[in-house]
């Protein structure tokens, strides 16, 4: 095993699977518990629209993502605010648009787009350093951001009108959150692919909700399952000579499929054996 | 403590409440009845100052009009349970504390002292021994005695109650207008509860009022429970019938 991480660039790829696990899948609670899997597909579908307008015009590709994730991020907020639509429809809707203009893109390149399809898929192995002190950075920024904001983001997510009408900024909050999510998009784009960094978000943290009754503790297990999947989807995509997000991913689905056959026993035995009491 | 004078609301170009005017003195127990649709919740909404009437004054708390947020802080408010998922990974406990979120403001965290408080609010609604249980763990009518606690950090002046006992069995109905009642006396709130159901507390509102797009009726329980006046609000047959000094509401057609 110690011969695996004398490579640089596996050294890279593991830092880098750490730092995208630890982030997109503390992310991912506010995410799924507020039932908004569907908004980071679609802030995905955008960022990667940028990549493409990024390639076709000659600028840096993560600019592009970002510039687009970010859009992507303000129109969602503002159409949840206008009302006029359900939210999962007005996402679907410029969900479809992200994607036709990203297929657009690649129609007016000329030549081969292998770049891409790395953006498209991923590749945690051609990951730079620069690539991976900006995943660092941006990690850090919304990892502190979810620190100091936890009781704000807990309540509107648990009850959005009784924090309005607690006197917090629920609008601000939102689309904050939303930020955040494109940030963790936008720095898992070349490791993790556009179609996989939906499933860092989403799986962790569905699979941790199994199992916690209080928000702090699904936060830890998300994380825990979100790096632990990244670091053995690593080591087993370098000894199976597999393409290592799908093994990722694969190893995610695997925990989700365990917990969803064992969690509800326990809740269940829980149950029988009474309610808890704890002192304060 | 409240009042409205000829206060128009709506949503956009939906028009939900129109020339509302009523008031409420410190210390009442005032209970407004409407069918479906009526602006019930609107109007509990425009209490708090989450939507600004489009015309009409509103004062809440000695706060007017654009003023009127800042009077949230001496509010609480219990919103009909629907809204919030009991699956959602929390406890009893932590939800009480989010009832000090507002006062707190931002990144500010919880203390001691809001910790006690939390403590202390969860056992005047006699859920003392579920501090660390999941909420969704807990049956609807203790889901809503969370609640309850939560409008009670803080301790505000007002209580605003948003259907608090839709989506209870009878048993629990009866229980939460019990509590609601004594905890209101004990603390001097003053009670500002909407609600479908009249009969649960008839025998506990100072003032009762009956909206449907506006205030028809506000008055004493005894000059407004008119048999007449109730068919013609829910467009239902209705009879208002007396029993052991109390009257009580009946819907449809009654055969003696």
């Amino acid at each position: 095993m110690l011969d695996l991480w004398q490579y640089a660039f596996l050294q890279r790829a593991l830092i880098s699977a750490i730092v995208l696990g630890l982030t997109c899948s503390v992310m991912g609670v506010f995410i799924v518990l507020q039932g908004l899997s569907f908004v980071s597909a679609g802030i995905a579908h955008g960022a990667f629209a940028g990549v493409a307008l990024a390639l076709l015009l000659g600028f840096n590709p993560l600019l592009g993502a970002a510039g687009t994730a970010l859009l992507m991020a303000l129109l969602i907020g503002q159409t949840k605010r206008r009302g006029q639509l359900n939210l999962d429809a007005s996402i679907g809707i410029v969900f479809s648009a992200a994607l036709a203009l990203a297929v657009l893109f690649i129609g007016l390149m000329p030549g081969y787009t292998a770049d891409l399809m790395g953006y498209l898929f991923g590749n945690l192995l051609a990951v730079s350093t620069t690539d991976l002190w900006v995943s660092i950075a941006v990690g850090a920024v919304v990892l502190a951001t979810i620190a100091l904001f936890y009781k704000e983001f807990q309540f509107t997510a648990f009850d959005p009108v009784m924090a309005e009408a607690a006197g917090l900024p629920v609008k601000a909050l939102f689309d904050g959150l939303l930020v955040l999510v494109s940030l963790a998009i936008v720095i898992s784009l070349k490791a993790a692919g556009e179609l996989l960094v939906i499933a860092f978000i989403v799986i962790p943290a569905s699979t941790a909700w199994q199992w916690s009754s209080s928000l702090g503790k699904m936060i830890l297990l998300s994380a825990c399952f979100g790096v632990s999947a990244a670091v053995l989807g690593l080591v087993v995509s370098y000894y199976l000579d597999i393409p290592t997000g799908a093994s990722i991913v694969l190893i995610l689905i695997l925990f989700f499929a365990a917990s969803s056959v064992l969690a509800p026993q326990r809740r269940t035995v829980r149950r029988k054996r009474g309610l808890e009491v704890k002192e304060v | 403590m409240i009042s409205f004078d000829r206060v128009w609301v709506g949503y956009g170009r939906q028009l939900v409440l129109s020339e509302v005017s009523f008031a409420v003195a410190p210390g009442e127990f005032v209970v407004l009845v409407g069918p479906n649709g009526s602006g019930k919740s609107t109007l509990l909404k425009t209490i708090l100052g989450l939507i600004r009437p489009t015309r009409g004054d509103v004062q809440v708390l000695g706060y007017a009009n654009r003023e009127v947020p800042r009077a949230r802080h001496q509010i609480g408010y219990l919103p009909q349970i629907s809204q919030v998922d009991p699956k959602f990974p929390v406890t009893a406990f932590d939800v009480v504390l989010m009832g000090s979120y507002g006062q707190l403001g931002l990144l500010r965290r919880p203390g001691p002292a809001q910790r006690q408080q939390a403590a202390k609010c969860l056992e005047e609604v006699g859920l003392s021994t579920y501090l660390s249980s999941p909420f969704g763990f807990l049956s609807g009518g203790q889901r809503q005695r969370v609640l309850l606690a939560r409008a009670l950090m803080g301790s505000p002046k007002l209580l605003l109650l948003d259907e608090p006992t839709a989506a209870l069995d009878v048993s629990a109905q009866h229980d939460l207008v019990e509590l609601i009642s004594r905890l209101c006396q004990e603390r001097s709130l003053t009670v500002l509860m909407v609600t479908h159901d009249v009969n649960l507390i008839v025998d506990k509102a100072d003032k009762i009022g009956y909206l449907k797009g506006t205030m028809l009726a506000y008055d004493m329980p005894n000059k407004v429970l008119n048999p007449e006046f109730l068919s013609q609000v829910y467009g239902a047959k209705i009879l208002v019938v007396e029993h052991d000094g109390q009257k009580r509401v009946i819907v449809g057609d009654y055969h003696a």
